[in-house]
């Protein structure tokens, strides 16, 4: 009875305690919330049961100009009772759609720690993600990452109705203030990915848990 | 006045950028000569001024930085020539939201928005000022005038989205509503709407003001496409017909949404719920415009059904072929809710009693046998679990231990098949009915089932779970369960012993790490238990919903230092939160995601309302007063800076209390302690299962716990301010009669009888009876224990009736018997509750739970309280400057009082030099005895020798070799040892009662100097 649906800003607080049973990373509270607010097409929970939030997936699009249009998968987490249901892939894929059909995405990346096989081999056999590129020591332990790639059907964006234009020129409502704001980090507002503690970690995907 | 290309905030970019760089990597002083230099070439530009007050702000110089913000602001609005730009009011902005005034940003804006009307980048500052203040009104006049000025969507959206908080949060008429709707359909007839948001934007509005079919027919129109996800469409649909009382059509739609989402659960309850016609009172959408969930325990749906038996069966039919066809389509995978629906049918079916019972066993094994060997099997069917009658139940186990006869060929499926029989057991509460042979015999079986199965996860990473986990957290809960049926120790020490062994083995296991916490804060192993609580790792949003597995236990604890960490860890997520969040509101409407805008205000305020953050805000004033508490200038210092406790009274007033959040999550909480103020252990256990079945609802419990804590925060926001009136008004009386004093003081005494009015009414009784009652006991006519078990609270309200009593004397017997006087009271009532605390001869380690959080809680709050007022009256005797009179007090003022505070004297070192025998008595014992004592209790005769003890399972486990369960495991099992645990737990006890020694040693040490000065 798991039933994939988009993620509201109350869910947060199950995502969090679900974080801390299966994933050795915590992320801070703005960033959850700085993605719910800023795509939360892009956020998805596995809602069981009574209502218990099983899994989740957080997902962005990459506001770099400089870049094609693309989405970045940021953390995937199943609870362990809830493994071996195919959630992982569901949850996945459904933040690549909304990727693909809301913003036009090209491809989605990701990173996953060298040593994670579980989800190495979710991301590669069921996903069809491929790697990319190594980047050293990218987790705070020191860990390698893998950049993973996987390339969407890539929909020209812009049809009917969607928001993809909105997130590359800063004509909303906080515009100007980006701009002073980007020399002064006040972060949350910019991206607390990076402003919070400048640990890449923070950026990571920890899919520890996410084995299928 | 917009900034010119090459131009900042008017002064060339190539000037300011250095500063810029020098900010970015965080060289501030570098900066700050560079802000300077520019300041020197452009005294008058607030641009430079708000760059160096930046600086200064980052450089930790609030008071400087705030002084030159302030000289900016003055030349804005003074000086009409001056160059003002969005980026000097951006910048601005930021250094005054830092510092806390939101409101002086708001009016340099306001101040510039009419300097420069119609300029778009301002008016959207000044928006976005208004968002961080929460000023809904203000919003929508402003973006009003921004969609008026350039008619963008974005704009009415704004307006739209200000008017529903306006209704949501502020309680402004629903008739504002039809304005929104009206603005939204005139914007619609001529542009039609082009964002999902703004749909569902629309929509809401529409639902909220109950014209369903008018949403329907949006929605079933060309708009309906906005939204891009067919199932949410149709979701939406469905509800919104419902609503309507549309059930047929309803019905449809979420069959629709089943057949190609046949796991939504929600859905198929949606389904069932109007296929059936139930009340569908549950329909109703909650604030952030999602379905409620039906309620399963509301069994009321199906009484009031009003269908015939024929039309209900016939409908159950079609429902029945429903299910059938959605469990054709996906067999063989891994969709469990089509399967689930049976059960849920079967039940309705039995609700209206239209069907015979064993169907719905039947169902549950059914289901037990697709699903029986996944690890969710327990927690899906454990509500339908609770619904089986005694015999039902019996049938059901009786069937399930069956198929342990011919377990899955899978070692794998076969354990986690096992796992599920035993969970099913335990939420059936099995282990409260089965005879202690049976129980222990069970609780060895499955520590030996964990220990050989050890091999499945011989090849797993680190980081991933271990196969068989849960079995130690269950035979963790059965052995307490041993514990509180039979009260022997060794029980509750093995329930450890299987905990620490597993998390030697991995260490991430927060189950284990939760139960250990509890399970040593019983044991009187605090700072144990407090270790296990870190390393938890509780961070972030966490604080809120998981620390109360440490925090009460830890504020009844003599650990102030660490109790101070976790509280002001807390407090400083909490108000960063709050700051922080006043940008993120902005997030969502630069993302134009209106609905998100509204959820993420609602849960700010949410958050905002906690009632754990209500009750940090009182901990904190309370603890430092418990730590300074012996030294009334200290006390008076920290008065100072409370505004004397008049601003904690507020915080519980009855507008706080009505909107309380409780944000706890007491889900992985022991089965023995659902919520905070619950411990069965405490009491003894009592056959029966009607009696546990109420005591283990941890829903009900939870509920419970909310008014406690109402209760609890009066309370704590009274006693700061109580403890200061009884300092202030104790010396009052030496003045004489209260006729005579000043205004002031007779004002504090009407304060103090109202609080204390107040205190009583707390804590259950009215004043006078809450007086009549401490005079019975006094007088020996009524029993200690008459009060309860809130005997601090007694004992507070106590010491306060006699700071206010010597003002009043109204506690006082006609013939002035001085054996009648409240300081007689108040010295009794201590003496005899600290000596009834002291009376059990066992050891703190003997008596689990026992009364030391109670002792500790006596001398750090009554005792230490009564000893303020007595140092405050002794002050007031002393004359100035004559502060070490070299003859005694005694003779030279009113006798009979000063008899009374030194006869108190006396009583508390009494008193505290037992506390001190008797915690001195616990700590004598080597850690080396200790140790041995709880190493026998581990190592009783048990009546299944052929089993061994648990310690002797686990012990043997040690002996698996590197290729049985691999090199990781093999190591950890060589490294756990249970006399290192035992010796873990002696020194954790013996440095919680050292502590409480030592405080108990200062409070003599004042008492002693009190009693020579007198």
């Amino acid at each position: 009875m798991v039933c994939i649906r988009q993620a509201t800003v109350n869910d947060l607080l199950a995502m969090q305690a679900g974080n801390l049973l299966c994933l050795p990373e915590n992320y801070q509270m703005k960033y959850y919330l700085y993605h719910i607010l800023s795509w939360p097409q892009l956020l998805f929970v596995a809602e069981d049961y009574d209502g218990r939030i099983v899994g989740y997936v957080l997902a962005k699009m990459e506001e770099d100009a400089s870049e094609p249009c693309h989405g970045h998968i940021t953390s995937l987490a199943v609870l362990r009772t809830h493994r071996k249901l195919g959630l992982a892939t569901k949850l996945m894929t459904a933040a690549q759609n909304a990727m693909e059909s809301v913003f036009g995405a090209e491809y989605v990346s990701l990173h996953v720690r060298r040593s994670n096989r579980a989800a190495f081999t979710l991301y590669t056999s069921s996903l069809s993600y491929r790697i990319h590129d190594v980047e050293a020591k990218y987790y705070a332990d020191g860990e390698d990452a893998y950049d993973m790639r996987k390339q969407l059907k890539g929909r020209p964006h812009g049809h009917s109705h969607s928001h993809g234009h909105h997130h590359h020129h800063h004509g909303g409502c906080c515009s100007g203030e980006s701009k002073a704001a980007s020399f002064v980090d006040v972060s949350v507002a910019v991206d607390p990915a990076a402003g919070a503690s400048g640990s890449n970690s923070l950026a990571s995907v920890p899919a520890s848990a996410a084995g299928e | 006045m917009a900034a010119r290309f090459g131009l900042a905030g008017g002064i060339p970019e190539r000037r300011v950028r250095p500063i810029w760089d020098a900010i970015d990597s965080r060289q501030f002083k570098a900066s700050l000569k560079l802000a300077n230099g520019l300041l020197a070439k452009y005294p008058t530009s607030p641009y430079a001024l708000a760059l160096k007050a930046l600086i200064l702000e980052r450089m930790g110089k609030p008071e400087e930085a705030l002084g030159i913000c302030l000289e900016a602001k003055e030349l804005l609005h003074s000086n009409n020539s001056v160059h003002v730009d969005y980026l000097t009011l951006s910048t601005l902005q930021i250094v005054f939201q830092r510092l806390d005034h939101l409101e002086l940003a708001t009016l340099c804006y306001e101040h510039a928005c009419v300097k420069y009307p119609n300029n778009l980048e301002i008016m959207i500052g000044l928006f976005n000022c208004y968002v961080r203040e929460c000023s809904y009104v203000k919003q929508q006049q402003l973006a009003m005038k921004m969609y008026k000025l350039v008619g963008e969507e974005r704009f009415l959206l704004w307006a739209v989205c200000s008017i529903q908080l306006q209704v949501h949060c502020s309680s402004t008429s629903q008739k504002l509503l039809q304005l929104a709707e009206a603005l939204m359909k005139k914007h619609m007839a001529s542009n039609s709407l082009h964002d999902p948001e703004a749909l569902v934007l629309y929509l809401s509005l529409l639902e909220q003001q109950e014209k369903f079919d008018a949403a329907v027919e949006v929605l079933s129109g060309d708009l309906g496409s906005l939204i891009g996800i067919q199932e949410d469409k149709l979701r939406i649909q469905g509800r919104l017909l419902a609503r309507a009382c549309n059930y047929s059509a309803a019905t449809e739609i979420f069959e629709r949404v089943l057949v190609s989402c046949p796991d939504d659960w929600e859905v198929f309850l949606c389904y069932l719920g109007c296929l059936l016609e139930d009340d569908l009172n549950w329909l109703k959408m909650d604030a952030t415009m999602q379905i409620c969930s039906p309620s399963f325990d509301d069994n009321g749906a199906c009484k009031a059904n009003h269908l015939s038996n024929d039309e209900f069966n016939s409908r159950i039919s079609s429902a029945v072929s429903l299910v059938q066809r959605l469990q054709t389509d996906c067999n063989g995978g891994f969709v469990r809710g089509a399967f689930l629906a049976n059960i849920e049918i079967e039940r309705r079916c039995r609700l209206c009693g239209t069907k015979h019972d064993d169907n719905f066993v039947e169902a549950l094994l059914t289901y037990f046998y697709r699903f029986g060997h996944l690890s969710c099997f327990a927690s899906d069917v454990e509500n339908f679990l609770h619904l089986l009658t005694l015999e039902e139940k019996d049938k059901f186990l009786e069937k399930l231990m069956k198929t342990l006869e011919s377990p899955p060929a899978s070692p794998l499926k076969a354990l986690d098949q096992a796992i599920s029989i035993f969970k099913v057991h335990e939420s059936l509460g099995v282990m409260f009915s089965l005879p202690l042979t049976d129980l222990e015999v069970t609780t060895k079986r499955m520590l030996q089932m964990y220990c050989k199965n050890l091999t499945l996860s011989k090849d797993l990473d680190p980081q991933e779970n271990m196969h068989g986990e849960e079995l130690l957290s269950m035979i963790s809960n059965i052995l307490v369960v041993l514990f509180w049926r039979t009260r022997i120790l060794g029980y509750l020490l093995e329930a450890i012993m299987v905990l620490e062994y597993g998390l030697t083995i991995r260490r991430y296991v927060w189950q284990y790490k939760i139960q250990l916490v509890h399970l040593y804060s019983l044991l009187g192993a605090l700072p144990l238990a407090y270790e296990w609580y870190c390393m938890l790792e509780v961070k972030n949003i966490l604080v809120e919903t998981v620390s109360h597995h440490i925090l009460p236990q830890m504020l009844n604890s003599p650990l102030w230092s660490e109790t101070g960490d976790l509280l002001s860890d807390y407090l400083k997520f909490m108000d960063d939160h709050l700051r922080e969040s006043a940008d993120l509101t902005s997030v969502a409407y630069r993302h134009r995601n209106y609905s998100k805008v509204i959820e993420f205000v609602q849960f700010k305020e949410r958050l905002g309302h906690s009632s754990r953050l209500l009750t940090a805000r009182l901990d904190v004033p309370i603890l430092q007063l418990k730590q300074k508490a012996n030294s009334l200038e200290e006390v008076e210092c920290i008065f100072e800076n409370l505004n004397c406790g008049s601003k904690l009274l507020e915080m519980s007033n009855e507008d706080k209390m009505k909107i309380l959040t409780f944000n706890e999550d007491f889900h992985a909480r022991p089965w023995w302690s659902p919520t905070p103020n619950i411990n069965y252990l405490a009491d003894n256990f009592e056959e029966g299962f009607p009696w546990l079945k109420e005591k283990l609802n941890k829903k009900k419990k939870a509920v419970e716990e909310e008014g406690i804590v109402k209760k609890l925060i009066e309370r704590k926001s009274l006693l700061p301010r109580l403890i200061y009136l009884s300092i202030q008004i104790s010396p009052i009386s030496l003045k004489g009669n209260v006729g005579n004093g000043s205004l002031h003081d007779a004002d504090a005494i009407k304060e103090i009888k109202s609080l204390l009015e107040k205190y009583a009414r707390n804590i259950g009784l009215s004043f006078d009876d809450a007086m009549s009652l401490l005079l019975a006991i006094f007088k020996g006519q009524k029993p200690l224990k008459d009060l309860g078990p809130d005997i601090i609270s007694w004992l507070n309200f106590t010491v306060f009736v006699n700071a206010w009593n010597l003002c009043c004397h109204q506690l006082e017997s006609p013939r002035k018997d001085s054996s009648m006087n409240s300081w007689s009271v108040v010295d009794y009532m201590l003496r005899s509750c600290i000596s009834e605390q002291l009376t059990h001869p066992e050891t703190v380690l003997a008596v689990p739970g026992s009364n030391l959080p109670v002792l500790v809680q006596l001398v750090a709050e009554p005792l230490a309280w009564h000893i303020l007022v007595i140092q405050s009256c002794i002050r007031s005797m002393l004359p100035a400057g004559k502060k070490k009179k070299k003859t005694g007090l005694v003779d030279s003022l009113n006798s009979s009082y000063a008899h009374a505070v030194c006869d108190s004297v006396q009583c508390l070192i009494s008193v505290l030099q037992d506390i001190g025998k008797w915690v001195s008595n616990q700590i004598r014992k080597s850690e080396d005895q200790d140790v041995d004592r709880l190493l026998s209790h581990l190592q009783r005769s048990s009546s299944q020798e052929e089993l061994g003890s648990i310690l002797s399972i686990l012990e043997a486990s040690e002996s698996m070799s590197v290729s049985e369960v691999g090199e990781r495991i093999s190591a950890a099992l060589q490294s756990w040892s249970a006399a290192t645990v035992c010796r873990k737990i002696s020194a954790a006890q013996h440095s919680l009662l050292s502590q409480f020694l030592s405080i108990c040693e200062s409070k003599l040490k004042l008492l002693y100097s009190i009693n020579k000065s007198i």
